[in-house]
């Protein structure tokens, strides 16, 4: 699975600390599933499904 | 080209015309063109931010406002309606791994126009970040962490509004960075801005009054270097604590080479925490300064040289449910609890305590219908004396807030 590192709340790029990703506008954390754990974001990351094709990492957008 | 293999040129076009049309447009991104070719005309017009479907570029904000009837010592100001605030956030990621942040207030329906932060970061390594811009200098929790629908309450704490200064930034530059091990952070800033001048011992407040330093616009261009640093730790099951610190000289000890005075000092030391008891989940969050002051001794003792204060904030939440049209909708019982002393020490002739203390309990009840919105009803009950410890000032009332991200 991949994530969209957007922020739920008001869009802003998140940033990664280890398993963990967060907000650098308002501080809302989400989990590496891309739920989230702290607010003020109130819903999970969007994401899209991998596949791995010949070694490679294919993220689908559809 | 035979009719056949026009058809299988046409049939794959078409066919790549829908997968895109499934693909969420906001996810595809434009190549950005390198902006220093070009001609010197088309520049105004070719701007990396003209540029429709830029990701991720956001733009958002909160706003306050409110009703209050308070009254102090049976005088009362009325029915007071507040546009306290409106803010607006506008940020964006200007390519891998660097970011723009910024912050926008309005107070008071505009009176009062201030960049609160607006920073270029730069990613290094994930515990090695660039900051420069105005930054918001990370002392205690409040200041940075001051966003009106955070909070169960409409008026900011006394003692990061009145002692510490709130959303104080100033210009400047530094390092922070973050560190994630299982259920632990460690997290670290330090920057070097500039910082306070003489304001602080010489405002109308007539007292030791580090807020004061706010209304100097010079800061952004000149003035003291200030030092700031915060620590921080979070565990995940019992809460996070941060120790932070900021010092440097506020007067103007020099002007044209010319010695005006010795280099006097502000030292300001904060602890903040906040947790969540298991079970019950409830919130409590708090922070504590001590503020040191070199006052010149020609100063009288109404100037304080010391000053101390804090507040702590207990946040129940009691029903968690749908409420209308809301699932997740909250309701919390709340209580902050305030103590402010401005000038900690006693007279010198007569060894009596110097008063200018406040202390203040707040009950509130509020109504989350979502995480980003809160409607509040506060009461406030405060105690204020005077620097001579005479009977004290009471102050009492209702505050009713609506406060909301948008």
């Amino acid at each position: 699975m991949a994530l969209l590192m957007r922020c739920t709340h008001q869009g802003t790029e998140l940033q990664v600390f280890g398993d963990k990703l967060q907000c650098p506008a308002h501080g809302s954390k989400f989990a590496n599933n891309g739920d989230v754990t702290n607010g003020p974001a109130s819903s999970g990351l969007r994401t899209f499904p991998i596949v791995i094709d010949n070694q490679q990492l294919k993220v689908s957008l559809k | 080209m035979s009719l056949k293999q026009l058809q299988f040129l046409i049939f794959i076009l078409l066919s790549n015309g829908i997968v895109l049309a499934q693909i969420d447009s906001a996810l595809l991104k434009k190549v950005q063109q390198d902006t220093a070719i070009g001609m010197n005309m088309d520049a105004v017009y070719n701007r990396p931010f003209i540029d429709v479907g830029k990701f991720p570029v956001s733009l958002g904000g909160y706003m306050e406002v409110n009703w209050q009837h308070l009254g102090t010592d049976g005088i009362s100001e009325g029915h007071q309606f507040q546009a306290r605030r409106l803010t607006l956030f506008v940020a964006s990621s200007i390519s891998k791994k660097i970011k723009f942040l910024s912050e926008i207030e309005f107070e008071e329906g505009g009176k009062e126009i201030a960049i609160e932060f607006a920073s270029i970061d730069v990613e290094l390594l994930p515990l090695l970040n660039l900051r420069g811009g105005i930054i918001m200098n990370p002392i205690g929790a409040f200041n940075q962490n001051h966003d009106g629908p955070k909070w169960e309450f409409t008026d900011r704490p006394i003692s990061a509004t009145q002692m510490l200064p709130a959303t104080l930034s100033n210009a400047g530059f530094g390092l922070y960075g973050k560190y994630y091990s299982k259920d632990w952070m460690f997290g670290y800033e330090t920057y070097l801005s500039s910082g306070f001048d003489s304001s602080i011992i010489s405002n109308p407040e007539n007292k030791t009054f580090l807020p004061a330093s706010k209304e100097n616009a010079e800061r952004f261009e000149e003035g003291n270097t200030l030092f700031s640093a915060k620590i921080g730790l979070l565990n995940n099951s019992y809460g996070e604590i941060g120790v932070s610190y900021m010092g440097g000289v506020y007067n103007t000890f020099e002007e044209d080479g010319i010695v005006l005075d010795k280099k006097r000092r502000l030292d300001v030391f904060a602890v903040d925490f906040n947790t969540t008891l298991p079970k019950l989940n409830t919130f409590i969050t708090g922070e504590w300064a001590w503020v040191k002051i070199d006052v010149p001794a020609t100063f009288t003792q109404q100037f304080g040289n010391k000053q101390q204060g804090g507040f702590i904030d207990i946040v129940q939440p009691v029903l968690k449910r749908k409420i209308l049209d809301w699932d997740k909708a909250v309701v919390n019982l709340s209580c902050r609890l305030e103590y402010v002393d401005w000038n900690v020490g006693k007279f010198n002739e007569t060894n009596g305590n110097i008063g200018e203390d406040l202390w203040s309990i707040m009950p509130a009840i509020s109504f989350r219908p979502t995480q980003q919105t809160v409607i509040r009803l506060n009461y406030r009950y405060s105690n204020q004396k005077d620097i001579l410890s005479n009977p004290p000032s009471k102050t009492a009332g209702f505050i009713l807030g609506i406060s909301s991200y948008f």
